[in-house]
């Protein structure tokens, strides 16, 4: 399995598709480094998570996600070179894996090492440094990095669990098909209300980072309907039952 | 008109395929074939679009029959990942990663097959097919007979029971091909099964000791060799020479056996013989003799379409 994930991780972290999430994810850095330097009183911890709930992890952790996401079978199965791994004595679960796990590792790092940038360069010049909780006790405010981290490890799994099975099915048009789910369903219907929600990642992985701020007020700018523990299950849920339905599906495929 | 079966091929069949048809909504691509093939070279034979490619896809698995049974080594094929160990195949397809290096290509097939020295397997498989030289290049940057070569190696680097070959010497230089050749004639001459699709006749001419004629998606005919060419040697075949002295090699060619009609026109000579090997054997001798220099030799006929219009009517 380690020679076809090594195998994924250099067909997907190559190119065009390297360069174009490369800029997407350029973008929330940036955007902290102006805020910092040009905001009167600056709120970095704020700034961030009003970054990760609006911009990152309803638009950008799943755009990066759909494009490792789709190429990772989609690309094989378009450039007819499948046939290299499925006529090979391998289950067709360490293909689903190695592929997803290449997905997933492209996914997460890369998001991962936005939002570190990201929380670095929107807290340079912070100014809110305590909170009252709801017990009336002043508390230091906490680095938002951890909690966020979470989110986009556990969203960014799922994320690319789900876009696996839409490159093996769709591999043509999974890009596509892709975009408008984000955009259309995660990045705005979802957000229209609490049931929607439910059909969601964005929402379970907003559900997980409001866990993981505890007390802050900050979780309250998320202000997710859904616990952190079921938050966290359904998107181990999400992505266990997308590699396990690619698997099976790399059982029924046929390569004309 | 299917020929008998060699019967030791049949007591130790590889391959058994039993009614096995397939088809796309309306189209039939394969129907209702029946056939075995055991230890030693096979030829599937049969033009381009004949069904050759699909059936070699459902002998591996990449495809389902719609109708019928495939089993290889005795075990059913489709969805039994644990057989590709006892299995190569060189697919008809072109396309590898750009991004890897010959070596790497057919390393990563030795560490999936799990062998226990991947990079000496590879090694070895890189160096039957003459690309030890190039192994260090992205396989981008190959020919489409290095191509082919690569393709050959990462199906060998197992040592494969049965080796399934799409149309493996296109793209490949003669020196090229007649190495690969004896490559595929010393497996099957060690008791391996090679099956080989073409529709170039001369390509199988000296390896498949049996054929497979596949003829719009239908077995035309089957067995030995030599039984079916004695057929199509029945009917003329035309061989186009250019030449220096069209004349001069008429002339030498004229009472040659076989031979059943000239036209000369310019330096251009079609030669109609119904002894086609011999006459590629005698013509060199002929232009030798006669101080000419042969530009050009061309099976007018030697395609398989020509092979079905004698077998098939």
């Amino acid at each position: 399995m380690i020679a076809m994930f090594l195998l994924g991780v250099r067909a997907l972290g190559r190119g065009r598709r390297l360069l174009a999430v490369g800029v997407l994810l350029s973008i929330p850095p940036l955007l902290a480094l102006l805020y910092a330097l040009t905001a009167a009183h600056p709120d970095g911890h704020r700034f961030v998570i009003q970054l990760f709930d609006n911009v990152i992890l309803p638009v950008l952790l799943p755009l990066t996600a759909l494009i490792f996401g789709t190429s990772a079978l989609g690309s094989e199965i378009e450039d007819r070179t499948l046939i290299y791994l499925t006529l090979r004595p391998v289950p067709r679960l360490s293909i689903a894996l190695a592929k997803w796990l290449a997905a997933a590792l492209l996914t997460v790092v890369l998001v991962e090492a936005s939002l570190v940038l990201m929380n670095l360069f929107g807290t340079l010049n912070d100014s809110a440094g305590t909170y009252v909780t709801a017990g009336g006790a002043v508390k230091e405010q906490a680095s938002v990095l951890a909690p966020i981290l979470v989110a986009g490890l556990l969203g960014g799994m799922a994320y690319s669990a789900v876009f696996l099975v839409l490159g093996r099915f769709a591999p043509k048009r999974g890009l596509l098909i892709g975009l408008v789910y984000v955009l259309g369903w995660e990045g705005l219907a979802a957000g229209l209300s609490t049931a929607l929600a439910t059909f969601s990642v964005d929402a379970y992985a907003l559900g997980v980072l409001d866990a993981a701020l505890g007390d802050s007020p900050l979780a309250t700018l998320s202000a997710s309907s859904l616990g952190g523990s079921v938050s966290g299950i359904v998107l181990v849920g999400i992505t266990v039952g997308g590699v396990g339905v690619a698997a099976l599906s790399l059982r029924r495929i046929e390569l004309p | 008109m299917a020929l008998p079966v060699d019967p030791p091929a049949l007591a130790k069949a590889t391959i058994e395929v039993e009614g096995v048809s397939k088809w796309y909504g309306d189209k039939v691509a394969v129907s209702d074939l029946s056939f075995t093939v055991g230890p030693g070279v096979t030829a599937l034979l049969g033009p381009n679009g004949a069904g050759k490619s699909t059936t070699l896809k459902m002998l591996t698995g990449q495809l389902r029959p719609s109708q019928g049974r495939v089993r290889v080594l005795g075990r059913p094929v489709i969805d039994n990942p644990s057989l590709y160990r006892r299995i190569g195949l060189v697919p008809e397809q072109e396309e590898l990663y750009p991004f890897l290096s010959g070596r790497e290509f057919v390393e990563l097939a030795a560490r999936l097959h799990r062998l226990p020295r991947p990079r000496a397997a590879a090694r070895a498989a890189l160096a039957t097919v003459d690309l030890l030289d190039a192994q260090d290049r992205k396989l981008r940057g190959y020919s489409k007979g290095m191509r082919q070569r690569v393709k050959i190696a990462q199906a060998l680097v197992h040592d494969p029971e049965i080796l399934f070959l799409d149309e493996p010497l296109t793209g490949a230089d003669p020196r090229q091909r007649l190495a690969l050749m004896e490559v595929f004639e010393r497996m099957g001459g060690a008791g391996r099964t090679v099956l080989i699709s073409s529709h170039i006749l001369s390509e199988v001419e000296r390896m498949g000791v049996t054929v497979l004629v596949i003829a719009r998606g239908k077995l035309a005919a089957e067995g030995d060799f030599h039984q079916i060419r004695a057929l199509m040697d029945e009917h003329p075949r035309r061989v186009r020479v250019q030449s220096t002295n069209s004349r001069v090699l008429a002339a030498a060619l004229v009472g040659m056996a076989g031979t059943r009609g000239l036209e000369i026109d310019g330096e251009t000579l079609v030669v109609e013989t119904t002894a086609a090997l011999e006459l590629y054997h005698a013509l060199p001798r002929a232009a030798q003799q006669g101080g000419i220099r042969l530009q050009e030799i061309t099976g007018l006929d030697d395609d398989l379409e020509s092979v079905f219009r004698y077998l098939v009517g």
